[in-house]
C-alpha cells in the first residue's frame, strides 16, 4: 500500500517538476517575453480559483496540480505582456466565472457586495437615531423634574467604588 | 464494553426525560422534592454519558474492531495518544463528546448558587436538558458510536494522518468547550424572559461563562490556526474556509456580546440586544456544528455528510422559533431601566463596536452561504473565497480596532468631542508620524498603512492607560512602581485583563498584517549540495532521506541554513506517508524569530530521489500572531480570574491593626 502511493506520488512530483522546469522553457521560449517575478503572478493567483481545489483555496497556494496548472498558465501569459486585469479577464473568458475566486459585483450576485454596506449604513443611521430619540427624551424628563446637584449616598457610594477600581 | 455504552445512551433518553418532568413539576409545585430529585436527575445523566464515553474509548484503546466506529478511525498500529483522540475524530464520536461536555456543563450549573438561583436553576436546567436531549437523540438514531461492524475485520482504518498532530487532538476539545458553553447565557437568556425577570442578574451570573466559553473559542481558532500553519503545508493559517467561518462567527457575535453586557451590568441599557445577541450567539454554534457535519459546503474540515444536517437544520429552527416567541412574548419586560444621554459616550461606542462586529458576523455569515443561495437562485454556485471576504471584513476590522484605541478614553454617560481628542493628542500625533515614517520607508498599499497605523494607534492608547494609571497609584499609595503595576490587576482584573487582551488581539493583527502583506516565497528542484537563496536566508541541501516504521514511511529533505551568511541551523521538512492515508501528510520546517518565519515545504521529489522540489517562504512577523494569541488568552484569564473573596479582605485590611 505504502509502496504503490509512493510510486503514485514520485509520479505526480515528476509531473510537477516537467511543469515547473521543464514546460516553461520549451512551450514558452519566445523571443519578446516579459518578465514576470514570482510575486506578480501570485499577485494574480490570489484572484484565481482552480478547478478541483477545495472551495475556499485561491491558485497562489493551493498544492493540487491544477493550482500548478493555474499559476503555470498565469505566468505564460503575463510573460505576453498581459497586465493582472486582462489576464483575469482571459482565464474567466477560457474557463468562465467559476474560476473566479469572488463573484463578480453585477447582476444577481451583487446582493452578496452590497448587503453588507446596506447593512453596516442601516445600523449607523439606526444607531444614530434611537441615541437622539433617547437623548431627547432624556433631556425632557430632566426638564420636568428638578435638577438635583447633591449626590445620594447611594451615588456617592458608587463614586468610591469606581475610584477603588482605578486606584 | 460496547453493551454498556449503547445502554447508557438508551438510558441517557429515559433520565432527560425524567430530568425535564421533574424539573417543571419542581417549578410548578414548588416542591424541595421535586427539585432535589431533578438535580440528582441530572448528576446520573453526568454518570450515564461519562460511562458511554468511557466505554468508547475503551473499546478504540482496545482496538475492538467489532464496532464500526472503532474499525473507522482505529488502527492497532496507533499510538495510544491517537487512539484517545480518535474519540472525537468522528461524527458519531465528537456528537457524544459534545454531549458529555453539555450534560457536565449541564450538572455545573444546576449545582451552582446565586441570586436568586433558586427562581432561575429549574428553568435553566430544564432548558439545557432540552439541548441535551436533541443531542441524544442524534446519538441513538443516525449517529450511533456503538452501531456493529457489518463486516469482520482484524484492523482499522485509523485516523485521518491529518489529524495525527498534536495540535488538531487539542483543538477540536477546545472549540467543543467553547461551542457548547454558550448554551448557558442563552438558557439563563431564556429563562429571564420565562420568569419576566427585568435585572442584570443573567448577565452577571453567566458573564464568566460567557468569558469562559469566548476563551475556549478563541484558543480553538488559534490552535486550529497553528495546525493550518504547519500540517496543511500551503503555508497559511486562515483560508475562510466555511467551517473556519463557523468558528469565527460564534466568536464575533460573543465578541460584541462581551461589551454589549458590560452597558446592561452598569447602566440597564441594551436589555433587548443582548438577549437577542446571546440567542444568536448560540443558534451560530448549531449553525457551525451544522456547517461541518451537513456536507452543505466542501471544507477541508468537513466531516463525511448524511441526513445529519437535516436534524441540525430543524434544531437550529425550533431554537429561533422559540426563542423569538419567548423575546417577543417578554418584550416588555425587557425596558431599558436607563437612556442614552450623548452620541460621544462609552455606551456609545460600545455600540458601535457591537454595530461593526455584527456587521462583520453578517458578512461572513453571508458569504459562507451565498454559494448554496446563489445556486439556488441562479442555478450557477459561485466561489465566495478569500477576495471578497478580505476586502469587506478587514475595513471593519480596522474600524473595530481604532474603536479599541478610542473607547477606553470615553467616559461613560457622556463625554465631549474636545475630551476625547485631548486625552488622545498623543497618540494621535504618534501615530502621524509613524504613518509618515511607514510611507517614506516603503508602505505605500493604503490598506496596511492604515492597519500598521491603527494598531500602533490602540498600543499607544493601552500604554499610555497603564502609565497613567500606575502614575496615579504610585502618587496615592507611595509604592514602587512595579508593585503599582501588578496592583491594577488584583484591583481591577477586568479593566486591565481587557487591556492586555486588547494588546493580544493588536499583536495578531501586526503579525497578519506582515505576513500577509511582506511574504516572499520560491519554488525549486534542489539536488544535494545545491543552494536556494531567499532574502538573507540561504539553504544548503544535504539530499533527501527515507525513514519507516510500523504505520508510516517518512521521507524528508535536509537543509543547512544560514542568515546573512551566519550558519543558524538545519531544516528538515518531510511528507509522510502513513499506511492508512490515501495522500501524504505534509510537515513543514519552520524557523521562527520575532521579524520573521522561514517556512520550508517539501512538495515532491524526482523519481530517483536525487531532485527534492522545495518551496520556501520568508513571513515577516508571524510569531506576532501567535505570540498575540497568548497574550489574548492571558488577558482574558486575568479578567476571569476571581477576586479575593471579601473575608480574606477584610483580614488583610486588619492585619496592620492586628500586628501594628
Amino acid at each position: 500500500m505504502g509502496k504503490k502511493l509512493k510510486s503514485a506520488w514520485f509520479s505526480i512530483s515528476l509531473f510537477v517538476f516537467s511543469l515547473l522546469v521543464l514546460l516553461p522553457k520549451k512551450t514558452f521560449a519566445v523571443e519578446d517575453k516579459v518578465s514576470v517575478s514570482r510575486s506578480e503572478m501570485l499577485d494574480v493567483a490570489k484572484e484565481i480559483h482552480p478547478p478541483g481545489c477545495t472551495d475556499s483555496m485561491t491558485a497562489d497556494y493551493c498544492t493540487l496540480i491544477t493550482g500548478y496548472e493555474v499559476r503555470q498558465e498565469i505566468t505564460s501569459l503575463m510573460e505576453t505582456g498581459m497586465n493582472k486585469e486582462e489576464v483575469i479577464d482571459f482565464l474567466v473568458q477560457k474557463y468562465g466565472e467559476r474560476i473566479l475566486a469572488y463573484p463578480v459585483p453585477e447582476g444577481f450576485n451583487l446582493v452578496v457586495w452590497a448587503l453588507p454596506a446596506i447593512g453596516i449604513a442601516f445600523g449607523a443611521v439606526l444607531i444614530a437615531l434611537l441615541i437622539k430619540k433617547w437623548k431627547k427624551s432624556q433631556e425632557e424628563s430632566k426638564q420636568s423634574s428638578p435638577q438635583n446637584t447633591v449626590l445620594s449616598a447611594g451615588e456617592a457610594s458608587n463614586v468610591q467604588e469606581e475610584l477603588k477600581n482605578w486606584l | 464494553m460496547g453493551d454498556i455504552g449503547r445502554l447508557a445512551l438508551i438510558f441517557s433518553v429515559v433520565i432527560i426525560v425524567y430530568g425535564l418532568i421533574s424539573h417543571f413539576m419542581a417549578i410548578r409545585t414548588k416542591n424541595i422534592r421535586w427539585l432535589k430529585s431533578a438535580k440528582s436527575s441530572v448528576l446520573v445523566l453526568v454518570f450515564l454519558t461519562t460511562l458511554a464515553s468511557g466505554s468508547l474509548i475503551y473499546l478504540l484503546v482496545t482496538g475492538d474492531f467489532r464496532y464500526d466506529y472503532v474499525a473507522s478511525y482505529a488502527s492497532t498500529d496507533m499510538s495510544l495518544f491517537y487512539k484517545v483522540t480518535a474519540f472525537w475524530g468522528g461524527n458519531a464520536g465528537s456528537l457524544l463528546l459534545w454531549f458529555w461536555i453539555l450534560s457536565i456543563y449541564t450538572a455545573l450549573v444546576t449545582w451552582s448558587k446565586h441570586k436568586d438561583s433558586s427562581q432561575y436553576l429549574p428553568w435553566v436546567s430544564a432548558i439545557l436538558l432540552m439541548i441535551n436531549g436533541f443531542f441524544v437523540l442524534v446519538l441513538n438514531t443516525i449517529e450511533q458510536p456503538f452501531a456493529l461492524n457489518p463486516e469482520q475485520m482484524n484492523e482499522g482504518d485509523g485516523l485521518n494522518p491529518l489529524l495525527q498532530n498534536p495540535g488538531m487532538a487539542v483543538h477540536p476539545i477546545t472549540l467543543y468547550l467553547g461551542y457548547i458553553g454558550f448554551a448557558i447565557p442563552f438558557a439563563y437568556g431564556m429563562a429571564t424572559l420565562l420568569l419576566k425577570k427585568a435585572d442584570a442578574v443573567w448577565l452577571k451570573v453567566t458573564r464568566k461563562w460567557i468569558l469562559v466559553s469566548w476563551l475556549f473559542l478563541s484558543m480553538g481558532i488559534l490552535f486550529g490556526s497553528q495546525w493550518a500553519y504547519v500540517e496543511l503545508g500551503w503555508g497559511g493559517f486562515w483560508a475562510w474556509d466555511p467551517v473556519e467561518n463557523a468558528s469565527l462567527l460564534p466568536w464575533l457575535t460573543a465578541t460584541a456580546l462581551l461589551h454589549s453586557t458590560m452597558v446592561q451590568e452598569r447602566k440597564g441599557m441594551l436589555k433587548r440586544w443582548n438577549i437577542i445577541l446571546v440567542t444568536i450567539t448560540f443558534a451560530l454554534t448549531i449553525f457551525g456544528t451544522f456547517l461541518t457535519r451537513s456536507g452543505l459546503l466542501w471544507s477541508v474540515h468537513a466531516f463525511a455528510n448524511g441526513p445529519i444536517g437535516a436534524y441540525f437544520l430543524a434544531f437550529i429552527g425550533i431554537i429561533l422559533i422559540a426563542s423569538i416567541w419567548n423575546i417577543s412574548s417578554n418584550w416588555s419586560v425587557l425596558k431599558s431601566d436607563a437612556q442614552f444621554e450623548s452620541y460621544i459616550s462609552k455606551e456609545s461606542s460600545f455600540l458601535v463596536n457591537n454595530l461593526l462586529l455584527v456587521a462583520s458576523a453578517f458578512t461572513v455569515f453571508w458569504g459562507t452561504i451565498y454559494p448554496v443561495i446563489s445556486e439556488a437562485v441562479t442555478g450557477s454556485k459561485v466561489m465566495v473565497g478569500a477576495p471578497y471576504f478580505n476586502s469587506v471584513n478587514i475595513p471593519i476590522f480596522i474600524a473595530v480596532i481604532i474603536l479599541m484605541g478610542v473607547g477606553p478614553v470615553v467616559a461613560w454617560k457622556r463625554s465631549s468631542l474636545k475630551t476625547v481628542l485631548r486625552n488622545l493628542s498623543y497618540p494621535i500625533i504618534l501615530t502621524v508620524i509613524l504613518s509618515i515614517a511607514l510611507l517614506v520607508a516603503g508602505v505605500t498599499n493604503w490598506m496596511t498603512l492604515l492597519s500598521l497605523a491603527s494598531t500602533s494607534f490602540v498600543a499607544m492608547v493601552i500604554f499610555l492607560e497603564f502609565a497613567k494609571a500606575v502614575t496615579a497609584r504610585v502618587k496615592v499609595t507611595g509604592e514602587s512602581t512595579i508593585r503599582s503595576f501588578f496592583m491594577l490587576f488584583v484591583k481591577n482584573r477586568r479593566r486591565y485583563g481587557g487591556y492586555v487582551a486588547h494588546f493580544g488581539i493588536i499583536l495578531i493583527a501586526i503579525g497578519y498584517t506582515g505576513a500577509g502583506a511582506y511574504s516572499v516565497d520560491i519554488q525549486s528542484g534542489v539536488n544535494e549540495g545545491d543552494a536556494i537563496q531567499l532574502g538573507k536566508y540561504s539553504l544548503y541541501s544535504r539530499g533527501l532521506t527515507e525513514i519507516r516504521d510500523e504505520s508510516k514511511q517518512t521521507v524528508y529533505a535536509e537543509f543547512l541554513v544560514e542568515k546573512d551568511g551566519e550558519e543558524i541551523g538545519v531544516v528538515r521538512p518531510e511528507k509522510v506517508f502513513y499506511n492508512n492515508g490515501a495522500q501524504p501528510t505534509t510537515e513543514v520546517s519552520v524557523v521562527s524569530s520575532l521579524q520573521e518565519d522561514l517556512y520550508v515545504v517539501l512538495n515532491g521529489w524526482s523519481e530517483g530521489e536525487e531532485t527534492a522540489f522545495i518551496q520556501v517562504k520568508i513571513f515577516p512577523l508571524m510569531s506576532w500572531t501567535w505570540t498575540g494569541g497568548y497574550i489574548l488568552i492571558l488577558g482574558t484569564l486575568i479578567s476571569l480570574w476571581p477576586k479575593r473573596s471579601a473575608r480574606r479582605r477584610r483580614s488583610l485590611e486588619a492585619e496592620p491593626i492586628i500586628y501594628g
